[in-house]
């Protein structure tokens, strides 16, 4: 603080300097720069400017020197400006262009390309913490993106949109699901129980883009981000180190993603109108048994039980009498369905988006609105969004100015359940479901009822009645709004104040029927119908007030520094009420539940954090940056040394509270443009090489809110309501560590027709959360404490270039991420040993996080002889030792005792890709233009748990094609094992016969675009977009799709439940400009 | 001008971040759970000390498996079925391994560490004046009297435990867990004790009338849902060795209710008596025609002290420690669960050695079996199902859990009384509770028709024990046709079952009784849980691992385990008595 009242002082002492000479402005898209118009003394330099993409002159380019000249290029694209010496920098802009750094060398520079905003540039100016910088100056590794494509997304949320399009960030799409987004892992992950997602930072406030309370609907996130519309985006940075990040303290350990919307660029009106429709296409099916495949399986099953072929034969389904008065049932159990095509329709969206943005000098305003119906692939579900943002940029004096940046979303979502539900996931029931039952009802006549047929007799519900009469709906809405101001003092001292809130609600409404769906059995009665609702809601205060000083000291020094604190308050809170047994299925509200079965629940969360922050960008000649960022945090969260029982309350006083943990971050950077050093001048195919270093710490809070205070829960004697210790409190708990070291080159040729980036890094988490185990005696199993450590290191590539630079134009982007991680050190060096969706995941020290750890197997034994000779057995519930016989599958016996069992688990995949990245090619031809991405994913295993129900032979459930190979008598070699009722043997226990190699190289989007040549004045523009979306996937995997994400633990990656896949989707779209 | 207008709006500024930030250090981020009570808001007032025993005992409802299981698989009443898994198993042949879920004692040091929890800070309230001396006293000894309960369940399943009374209530507390040490039992025994007996209320009921804890709840009374304090301080004083003070307490029960106004509490509470056409009293084995083994009535008698709900007149006679379970709460009784074929996954049985103990009595009708095995155990398609643990006064179903967990009752209470007495040197009162009765042992006088008809008052007081009043043996059966004293219609457990007395001779061999009460034990008491600390206390005071071991290897034998013989010789060895104490 002293610091930076003296320099106040010395700049306020400049300033009367300067108010006396004669002086005019020059503005770039970011900074205002004085140039004093008095005798400069120095060399003169003349070049020429050009567009990169024509090579024709650009008449008005800005040329300036920072603090000391300027000068515009004429009709011919010339110029001629002075620069104090030969160790200068020049800035070359022009509107809608990159602002390129030239560093001045001897003697006449050569001809200037610079490139419009669209081009994958190094020269990008870019959205960080501390305000806009031009990406060559950035000590930080970034990534960028500009979404001027948004215009032709087809159904994109953020999330997912920035899939393929960042190198380093590896987003995997949750499910096909219409606006459910991605989980966005930024080089890998950092953490076991706190959140791997990266902080969203949208217009220097931050968005909470967690989902607080779980849904109704299995398998559903709410997503905040589809609440921000891509068409709204003016650009995205993510920052990947500490650098830069550093300042968002303990919220910045996965990264930080800057979202800027877009502000009026231009203070003429500009209406931006355009309407989509597309059609989403269902997915290829996944081949089950056919009719008769099925009856036969179905009688082994049956055999399998005890039952004797007579006692099949007399099932209903089995009895192959057609005539309907001795068997009535015949029709019922005899027709040939194919539950895919019931539940996947192919479906319509449609989206209309408008924008108006325009002001006067005064006040600018960009204000748009959209409307989208998007709608999944399962059968009646949709996505409706409505849209409004209002951003507006205020000049209220000369050195007040502010601006809003207001927005509300609206989505009305009809869902229905996914993954594990095996009694309302429609998908999951088109696959199991009996072939040769019906939809509807049938009488014994072969008349087909309007009713839906019941859930059958083999235990499985009809997914037609989950679609038809089946509710899953939520409505959510967010107002996420801030007002900034910014004081500028001088040209020196700039104070700003951020304030927002965010208000987030989601309503949920749930109804199960009771016809066509199997029962719930619940603890005092049965289940046929279920009624629920819920609200969630979210609400945070946001403050953001710092000074800022910018100041360049004599010719070589410049310094930005700025001080500030974040204040977030933030509340959630989640009630829902459960019932059951409507009288009808038409009644499905809850309060028309049964009373006595209804229950209710939720949570409510409360959660501040200050954030301190400073930070200091100093370079010497425009060549050697050096950067100093640091945050102090404290958050309601962290550890107290007084908060247990000790603090008593005493009287009147309250409480004394002392000891509040704080974080204290810093993180230093560095940055060495070669390209401007001397002894590059003779190197002029290099316009930029830029080395870059930086270590530092950030944060993780994602640690619960009260774990650090010792607090009683509610427990039951009767009807009763008493308190118990609800944990055991943690004084010491604090934020996750992580070290981050970051070291990249960032490089660009041939007048930017090819530039790259290459990052290496190590990030190493200390402090990391982990349940640590609590002898008996303590009476509880564990607490959470910061005790665990982890390491992931890695790289990540990012190549531009332009191939083709004639007529016909072609980029080719590439990214390509990889990383490697290794869990340090864990409470007591014990395993966790985690279990999802019938699997278990082992994360050991010195291993990978999350691995899947199963059996081996390798085959079917053939023969009970062969089965004998191998001698394995294992032990069933009751202790008694079972050998394995024909048919079984053959597992191998790790530890060689003879016995299968939990001891012979291995290691038998690892979710994470060995590589990740994209392929991006854009051809433009005069009025066309085609944009190609790929992305693609390298060296994954899943876990296909769809797969191991459907070929798990075991049960009544219908099963894929495969299980007509299955072992059915001595002597058969297969490898699929016999079918055996309950599973016996474990032959289907989670092994390697379930994991799968998850590699796909996607077509992920392609799009055409084609401006319409006008000639009419009324219109400014006209374009045209063909936007296809997933068009292919080359993959061996053999579920719907390969990309999903359960959930954004990574205890659940790699793990297919039955989601909803990705489709493929076309869309046309028009855009007209007025 | 302007500059210095700047100058000051920095400067204000510049106070104000500052300002901020040390602001923020207290109460900026400080926030307090609204869905959880935080440790600042709890034990304000004496309702929060409500909560806190409610929330203990709705806790310890939750031990009844576990409690159930440890006590009578080990022992030699219960046995599994074939659907039982390996674990249950070796808890049942002694050989169990200590990734057996059944060992940990987690969930009962997670009780004691609530009541630890609660103990502290109700001397926290006492100090600040946040609860009255009445309420702290009724409400410290009541969980300090059920902490001392779990602790005698742990001394008498693991031996060696560490006794731990503080609560952990930071991380720092639970690294401090292993220094506590490990305790032998008898030192456990001692201290446990020494705690009781300092504990400040020790009355029968812990809460009397009045009290906010001592209400009607969804149909059920809450009295008797706390643990009796004189019967879990008898307990400790009869595992001790000291019998005289183990009487004493056993004796408060037996007497509390003696100057009750409703002469059928009086009379027929705690007191082990005989039909008299009351309901108070219905808790006979009674046929609706004697002799005729079919008329045995399996809806009321005997039986009703487990049918009944805790709010009945029958039950309330003989229980006076017992938590009901609720179909409409949780827990569901476990029991269910654990014992029956129907509703359950039935996973024990009563044992042979049970079966055929129950068979070798004979009625007084002739009949030539002990009718309590009939009504503790039903046979079904599957085998013989215990029903002790899930008798409920509505039909059960997989939808209804209900029944109770009932602890304490006045056949218990009898056959310690007995137990201690006799080691007292009181062999013949002992045999009295366990045979006929204070009267019937007692009485000298005159007989007409085999009925006592005494002629004097002389005669009237051989119906009583020749103590004096203030003795913990004192027992007054006095009665005629103008006066009846509290203990005349006590009948005594055997006689109450309908089975013959055992041999007189037996007042007065002390060793032969013991063995005689350990006997009944089994008969009256099999599958309520008490089954296995009764062996180890019995063969730890008579310094006879034969005894235990004996027992183990008949249940084992009869079932045909190929383990009995070595469980036999491994039981042969006090230490190995014990279950596994994991410190995992």
């Amino acid at each position: 603080m002293l610091f930076g009242l003296m320099c106040s002082a010395m700049a306020f002492a400049q300033q009367t300097d300067t108010g006396k000479t004669d002086s005019s402005q020059y503005s770039t898209d970011t900074t205002t720069v004085k140039v004093r118009q008095k005798k400069l003394a120095g060399q003169r330099i003349t070049g020429v400017v050009v567009d990169g993409y024509t090579n024709k002159p650009i008449t008005g380019a800005k040329l300036t020197v920072t603090d000391f000249s300027g000068a515009l290029t004429d009709n011919n694209g010339k110029f001629s400006i002075i620069v104090p010496d030969f160790n200068a920098t020049i800035l070359v802009s022009f509107t809608n262009y990159h602002t390129k750094l030239l560093p001045v060398h001897k003697g006449k520079l050569a001809t200037i390309k610079i490139y419009p905003n669209g081009y994958n540039s190094l020269f990008t100016e870019v959205t960080l913490p501390t305000g806009m910088q031009n990406l060559a100056r950035s000590q930080s590794a970034l990534s960028y993106l500009n979404p001027q494509g948004g215009w032709s997304a087809n159904s994109e949320t953020p999330d997912s949109y920035i899939q393929g399009r960042m190198a380093g960030v590896n987003a995997i799409r949750r499910s096909g699901t219409p606006g459910i987004g991605a989980d966005v892992f930024v080089r890998g992950f950092t953490s076991l129980y706190a959140t791997n997602q990266p902080l969203y930072v949208v217009d220097g406030m931050v968005y909470d883009a967690n989902s607080y309370g779980t849904s109704l609907t299995t398998g559903h996130k709410n997503n905040p981000l589809q609440f921000i519309d891509v068409r709204d985006i003016e650009n995205i940075t993510l920052i990947k180190d500490a650098s830069a990040a550093a300042v968002y303290g303990t919220k910045a350990a996965n990264g930080v993603m800057i979202i800027t919307t877009s502000h009026a660029k231009d203070l003429a009106t500009l209406i931006d109108f355009s309407a989509y429709t597309g059609i989403n296409l269902k997915p290829k099916k996944i081949n089950v048994m056919g009719v008769d495949d099925y009856r036969s399986y179905l009688s082994d099953i049956l055999k399998s039980q005890g039952l004797s072929a007579g006692e099949i034969a007399a099932k209903p389904y089995m009895n192959d009498d057609p005539n309907p008065v001795t068997n009535p049932t015949y029709q019922m159990y005899h027709q040939n369905t194919d539950w895919q095509n019931e539940v996947f329709k192919n479906s319509i969206d449609q989206s209309y988006y408008l924008k108006v943005s325009g002001g006067d000098n005064i006040a600018k305003y960009a204000l748009s609105a959209g409307y989208s119906s998007d709608k999944g692939i399962i059968d009646s579900t949709s996505n409706n969004r409505y849209s409004m943002r209002f951003n507006s940029d205020l000049n209220l004096t000369k050195k007040l100015t502010g601006n809003t940046n207001l927005s509300f979303t609206y989505a009305e979502q009809r869902l229905k359940d996914q993954g594990l539900s095996a009694r309302s996931n429609p998908i999951f029931l088109s696959l199991v479901k009996a072939p040769f039952l019906a939809v509807n009802e049938i009488s014994a006549s072969g008349a087909v009822s309007p009713n839906l047929a019941e859930a059958d007799t083999l235990g499985v519900s009809n997914p037609r009645a989950l679609i038809e009469k089946g509710l899953n709906q939520k409505k959510a809405y967010r107002f996420f709004g801030n007002i900034n101001f910014d004081y500028a003092f001088n040209k020196t001292f700039k104070l700003s104040n951020l304030t927002g809130i965010t208000y987030d609600k989601t309503q949920e409404t749930l109804f199960i029927p009771r016809k066509g769906v199997t029962n719930e059995i619940l603890p005092t009665t049965i289940g046929d119908s279920k009624l629920g609702t819920q609200v969630i809601r979210y609400f945070s205060v946001f403050d953001d007030l710092h000074l800022s000083f910018d100041r360049k000291f004599g010719n070589n020094h410049t310094l930005h520094a700025a001080l500030g604190t974040r204040y977030t308050s933030s509340q959630s809170e989640q009630d829902y009420a459960i019932g059951y047994n409507s009288a009808t299925d038409v009644l499905i509200s809850i309060g028309n539940s049964n009373a006595a079965l209804r229950y209710f629940g939720g949570d409510i969360g409360k959660w501040s954090n200050l954030n301190s922050y400073f930070t200091a960008n100093y370079n010497y000649k425009d060549k050697y940056y050096l950067s100093l960022n640091a945050a102090v945090d404290q958050s309601s969260r962290f550890g107290r040394k007084d908060i247990s029982s000790s603090v008593r309350y005493i009287g009147g006083y309250g409480l004394d509270i002392l000891g509040n943990k704080s974080a204290i971050l810093p993180a230093l950077s560095a940055a060495w443009l070669i390209s401007s050093e001397n002894f590059m001048r003779d190197y002029k195919y290099i316009d930029l090489l830029k080395f870059r270093l930086s270590y530092g710490l950030v944060g993780n809070d994602d640690i619960g809110n009260y774990n650090n205070r010792q607090y009683y829960v509610s427990q039951n004697l009767l009807g009763l309501q008493g308190l118990v210790r609800g944990n055991i409190a943690n004084p010491g708990i604090q934020w996750e560590q992580v070290a981050k070291f970051n070291t990249g080159v960032d490089a660009s040729f041939f007048n930017e027709r090819l530039s790259l980036s290459l990052d290496y890094y190590i990030h190493t988490t200390s402090k990391m959360l982990a349940y640590v185990p609590v002898a008996s005696v303590g009476g509880i199993n564990s607490y959470i404490d910061n005790q665990g450590g982890m390491r992931t290191s890695g790289l990540d590539f990012g190549l531009n270039s332009r191939i083709l630079n004639k007529t016909l134009k072609w980029d080719l982007g590439i990214t390509l991420g990889t990383y490697k991680n290794k869990i340090n050190s864990l409470p007591g060096g014990t395993d966790i040993l985690t279990s999802y969706a019938n699997g278990t995941y082992l994360t050991r020290v010195g291993q990978t996080a999350n691995l899947f750890y199963g059996q081996r197997t390798n085959g079917v034994y053939a023969t009970t002889a062969e089965a004998t000779e191998a001698g394995l057995s294992i032990r069933n519930s009751s202790g008694a030792l079972v050998p394995f016989t024909g048919g079984d599958t053959r597992f191998i016996d790790t530890n060689g005792d003879k016995i299968i069992n939990d001891a012979d688990r291995v290691v038998i995949g690892d979710p994470n890709p060995d590589v990740y990245g994209s392929v991006n090619n854009t051809f433009s031809y005069k009025n066309w233009s085609l944009d190609v991405l790929f992305s693609f994913v390298a060296g994954n295993d899943i876990y296909n748990y769809t797969r191991s129900v459907l070929e798990s032979g075991n049960s009544y459930y219908n099963q894929t094609d495969i299980v007509r190979n299955r072992w059915r008598g001595e002597g058969q070699v297969t490898n699929v094992p016999k079918a055996s009722y309950g599973d016996p043997m474990g032959n289907a226990q989670f092994s390697d016969r379930w994991i799968e190699d998850g590699s796909y190289l996607r077509l992920r989007t392609v799009n055409l675009t084609y401006n319409v040549p006008l000639k009419a004045k009324a219109i400014k523009y006209a374009r045209l977009y063909a936007t296809a979306s997933n068009v292919f996937t080359l993959t061996n995997y053999l579920g719907y799709d390969p990309e999903f994400s359960a959930s954004g633990s990574i205890f659940t990656q790699g793990v297919d439940t039955t989601l909803e896949p990705q489709f493929r989707s076309f869309q046309l779209g028009v855009r007209i400009g007025l | 001008m302007k500059m210095d207008f700047n100058k000051k709006v920095i400067a204000l500024l510049a106070v104000a971040l500052l300002a901020t930030g040390s602001w923020s250090c207290k109460k900026i981020t400080d926030e307090v759970p609204e869905d959880k009570l935080d440790i600042t808001n709890a034990y304000r007032n004496v309702g929060d000390a409500d909560a806190a025993v409610i929330g203990a005992y709705g806790q310890f409802l939750g031990l009844e498996k576990l409690y159930i299981l440890q006590n009578e698989l080990r022992g030699d009443l219960v046995d599994v079925t074939g659907n039982a898994d390996a674990y249950l198993k070796q808890l049942s042949n002694h050989t169990t391994s200590k990734d057996n879920p059944y060992v940990d004692p987690r969930p009962y040091y997670t009780v004691i560490l609530n009541i630890n929890d609660a103990l502290k800070n109700f001397n926290l309230m006492l100090a600040d004046h946040r609860m009255s001396v009445d309420d702290y006293n009724k409400h410290y000894s009541d969980l300090g009297a059920l902490r001392s309960f779990i602790y005698l369940q742990l001394g008498a399943q693991y031996g060696s435990i560490p006794y731990i009374t503080e609560p952990v209530e930071k991380v720092e507390d639970v690294k401090n867990l292993s220094l506590y040490p490990r305790i032998s039992f008898d030192e456990l025994l001692t201290r446990l004790i020494d705690f009781t007996e300092k504990l400040p209320y020790k009355e029968v009921y812990s809460y009397p009338a009045g009290n906010a804890l001592n209400v009607a709840i969804d149909g059920q009374n809450t009295q008797k849902i706390f643990i009796c304090k004189p019967f879990i301080l008898g307990d400790l004083y009869l595992w001790k060795g000291n019998y005289l003070k183990a009487a004493e307490n056993y004796a408060k029960v037996m007497n509390v209710e003696n100057t009750n106004t409703n002469i059928n509490v009086q009379f027929d509470a705690y007191k082990v008596v005989g039909y008299l056409s009351s309901a108070y009293n219905d808790l006979v084995v009674r046929y609706t025609r004697a002799q005729d083994e079919g008329a045995l009535i399996t809806d009321g008698g005997w039986r009703n002290m487990f049918i009944q709900p805790t709010n009945n007149i029958t039950w309330n006679s003989e229980f006076f420690w017992g938590i009901p379970y609720n179909p409409g709460y949780k827990p569901g009784n476990p029991m269910v669960d654990v014992c029956s074929s129907l509703y359950g996954k039935y996973l024990i049985k009563p044992s042979q050695v049970a079966i055929d103990n129950w068979n070798a009595q004979r009625q007084y009708s002739g009949i030539p079996y002990d009718a309590r095995g009939r009504l503790s155990y039903e046979n079904s398609a599957a085998g013989p199902v215990i029903t002790k643990l899930t008798d409920n006064n509505t039909v059960l179903s997989s939808f209804n859990k209900g029944g109770k967990w009932g602890i304490y009752r006045a056949g218990l209470l009898h056959l310690r009384f007995s137990e201690a007495a006799n080691r007292d040197g009181q062999s013949k009162l002992g045999w009295a509770f366990l045979n006929t009765g204070i009267q019937d042992t007692y009485y000298t006088g005159t007989f007409v028709n085999g009925a006592k008809s005494p002629v004097s008052t002389a005669e009237i007081n051989t119906m009583q024990t020749p103590y004096p009043t203030s003795s913990p043996y004192y027992f007054d059966a006095r009665s005629n046709s103008d006066y009846k004293s509290p203990w005349y219609r006590n009948t005594g457990i055997r006689n109450r079952a309908n089975v013959r007395p055992i041999d007189v001779s037996f007042q007065t061999d002390m060793l032969g009784l013991e063995g005689k009460i350990i006997d009944e034990d089994a008969l009256e008491l099999a599958f309520e849980g008490s089954r296995w600390p009764d062996l180890v206390r019995v063969a730890r005071r008579q310094n006879n691992p034969a005894f235990l071991a004996e027992k183990v290897y008949q249940k084992l034998l009869k079932a045909g385990d190929p383990n009995a013989t070595a469980t036999r010789a491994k039981l042969m060895d006090p230490a190995n008595w014990y279950l596994p104490f994991d410190w995992k």
